[in-house]
């Protein structure tokens, strides 16, 4: 094998040894999990359902570009407990707190109203009947 | 009513034509029922049923429409092109226009007045609400109403509740998202251009109102010009899918298109004055983001109040008439923690006057919107609105933001306007061509001057108004 072909493979072993590592520690669903705990506080992530939530929203952010998508996994990935909240990432916790509020009664849950964890589509695009807000009209007069 | 060819419409001779197929059509239609009347439908578009709405997610329509824009701020105009047109894409907000909207000079000397009166159309806006099974508080009483809404109110938020209860020009918001009557009810998605379980009227949704054993429709099927003869209208030709142009004959032509189309037939046709097309116009809005002391929302649907603090009164004469809108669905909501609901969501949506400069053309036989910007009346509405939407609310709050102009109301208006001759106007008070009896404008397009209240239920009341009339 030539040094060339040889510098070739091992080079692009790494280079798919970066991308994985992250990927399989699953460093955006991490970051949306600490965002949760750091908002609600650490009960809210034994509620069931909530990570099937975190991971739908995970799986949804940035499928449309999937470079961006890679790149958001290391960067969480790497950084772990100690990320910089740079621009993007501010945005995502913003719109990831938004959705859970806006498309889950977690706020119901919050002010314990209810027990059990429910939510609809994550996408915000997909008609959604019910806006768990609203839900509790009645019982909030 | 059935849907029939373009080679079977082009044989018969119709006794009425009506272009378009969303409530300004529809409503004029519906006075025509019972008569033994053959009426031909042109639908531009296809149909497309609700479900296979949902399915496919029709996108929310913006754009579309040529147009040089030298106001320096992004516009859109929002157009449909299918069967019931707008009405599958509005959000059902039916306030009324008031009595001050129809007589905007002789009390502020400001534009013209209309060649109708709140007063002669009253009773046709009641009927309108029926059709729509209107959800409304017949408590409120900003204008005087002959008959109740025919469905209660949707439930208020809860800083509603305290607006309505402490300022007495806060009041519920009228509206066609179902609270009673032949639709399920609404369901608070904050969806509404496309309503995920049907409760707002569409003319889909309601076709059994407007079914008749004489009335036909023909999808794909532009019309583009009116044909006339001796000063009366003979039919229409219309660009087909089927057959490409044909002509339709026809002893009675109303035109229900979208303001923009109408304008561009008519003006294809050689028919009207020089003030075809001119004084395009549309509302101003911008919301309004408020802190308050205590959890918010919870209300029964997406738009559940309005504020009419600066409706009417003097400083029209200086400044546009504005309708505050409260709403609940979708929220905007406070990210800090057990705050989130700590918030009023307020739009201020300011009435605009037509000007001749907004205006559509033709440029190589196509429609193109000439818009140099909303006028300084409409701005000046907006800034004293901003300056004193504090005083409305009397509770305490914190101003936190207020959004930029937003690119479009989607109530388009003007373009034929009433009047009360050829040159204050393009249709007489019963919506005909002045000069071609035959032939009527139908929709906002015939408004002598826009509101901020929403046009449609009064759009609505003028098709069974002049319907009635033929």
């Amino acid at each position: 094998m030539s040094l060339r072909r040889r510098a070739f493979l091992v080079g692009a072993a790494g280079l798919a040894g970066a991308v994985l590592v992250p990927l399989t520690l699953g460093g955006t669903t991490s970051f949306l999990r600490r965002t949760l705990k750091d908002h609600f506080g650490p009960e809210v992530l034994e509620l069931a359902g909530i990570d099937d939530f975190v991971d739908e929203f995970a799986a949804l952010a940035g499928e449309d570009d999937p470079a961006k998508k890679i790149a958001a996994e290391m960067y969480f990935g790497w950084h772990g407990d100690r990320v910089k909240m740079i621009g993007p990432a501010k945005a995502m916790q913003e719109r990831f707190l938004f959705t859970i509020l806006h498309r889950s009664n977690i706020i119901a849950v919050q002010q314990g109203r209810a027990t059990e964890f429910e939510y609809g589509s994550v996408d915000p695009w997909s008609p959604v009947c019910g806006l768990y807000l609203s839900a509790f009209a009645d019982e909030t007069l | 009513m059935k849907p029939i060819s373009a080679a079977d419409a082009q044989k018969t001779s119709w006794d009425v034509i009506l272009v378009g197929t969303s409530f300004a059509s529809c409503f004029f239609a519906y006075k025509l029922k019972g008569r033994g009347l053959r009426v031909l439908f042109l639908e531009r578009g296809p149909f497309i049923d609700h479900d296979t709405q949902l399915e496919t997610r029709v996108p929310h329509p913006t754009g579309g429409v040529v147009q040089e824009n030298s106001s320096g701020q992004r516009k859109d105009w929002t157009v449909r092109h299918q069967f019931g047109g707008c009405s599958n894409c509005w959000w059902g907000n039916t306030p009324r226009l008031q009595p001050s909207d129809f007589e905007l000079f002789s009390r502020y000397g400001v534009a013209q007045d209309w060649p109708v009166s709140y007063g002669d159309i009253e009773p046709y806006m009641v009927e309108a609400e029926y059709l729509m099974d209107i959800a409304g508080s017949d408590e409120a009483g900003y204008a005087p109403r002959s008959a109740p809404f025919p469905f209660p109110p949707h439930a208020p938020t809860r800083a509603e509740r305290k607006l309505f209860a402490q300022e007495p020009s806060w009041q519920p918001m009228p509206c066609a998202r179902s609270n009673g009557g032949r639709r399920t009810t609404c369901c608070v998605s904050g969806a509404c251009n496309l309503c995920p379980v049907d409760a707002k009227f569409t003319i889909l949704n309601s076709l059994e109102l407007f079914e008749d054993e004489g009335f036909h429709y023909l999808l794909d099927a532009e019309c583009r010009t009116v044909e006339t003869a001796a000063g009366l209208a003979t039919g229409v030709v219309a660009q087909t899918a089927e057959l490409g142009p044909i002509t339709l004959r026809a002893d009675f032509v109303g035109l229900g298109a979208n303001p923009i189309f109408n304008s561009a037939i008519l003006l294809r046709s050689g028919i009207g004055s020089d003030l075809v097309g001119r004084g395009l116009h549309e509302q101003v809005g911008q919301f309004v983001w408020v802190n308050i002391p205590f959890d918010n929302y919870y209300g029964g649907t997406s738009l559940t109040g309005m504020g009419y603090g600066f409706y009417d009164g003097e400083f029209r004469r200086e400044a546009a008439s504005v309708l505050i809108e409260s709403w609940n669905a979708p929220p905007s909501l406070r990210l800090e923690k057990g705050k989130w609901l700590q918030r009023l969501k307020l739009k201020l949506v300011a009435e605009d006057l037509p000007q001749a400069q907004n205006r559509v053309v033709l440029k190589d036989d196509a429609p193109t919107i000439l818009w140099s910007g909303h006028s300084a009346y409409a701005y000046a509405g907006l800034a004293l609105a901003r300056e004193r939407v504090s005083s409305l609310i009397p509770f305490d709050h914190e101003i936190v933001g207020i959004g930029g102009i937003e690119p479009t109301e989607a109530h388009i208006i003007g373009g034929t306007p009433m009047g009360t001759d050829s040159a204050t106007g393009v249709v007489d008070k019963n919506l005909r061509v002045f000069g071609v009896s035959n032939l009527a404008c139908l929709g906002a397009g015939t408004f002598t001057t826009g509101a901020a209240a929403n046009p449609t239920l009064t759009l609505s009341a003028l098709s069974l108004y002049a319907g009635e009339q033929l």
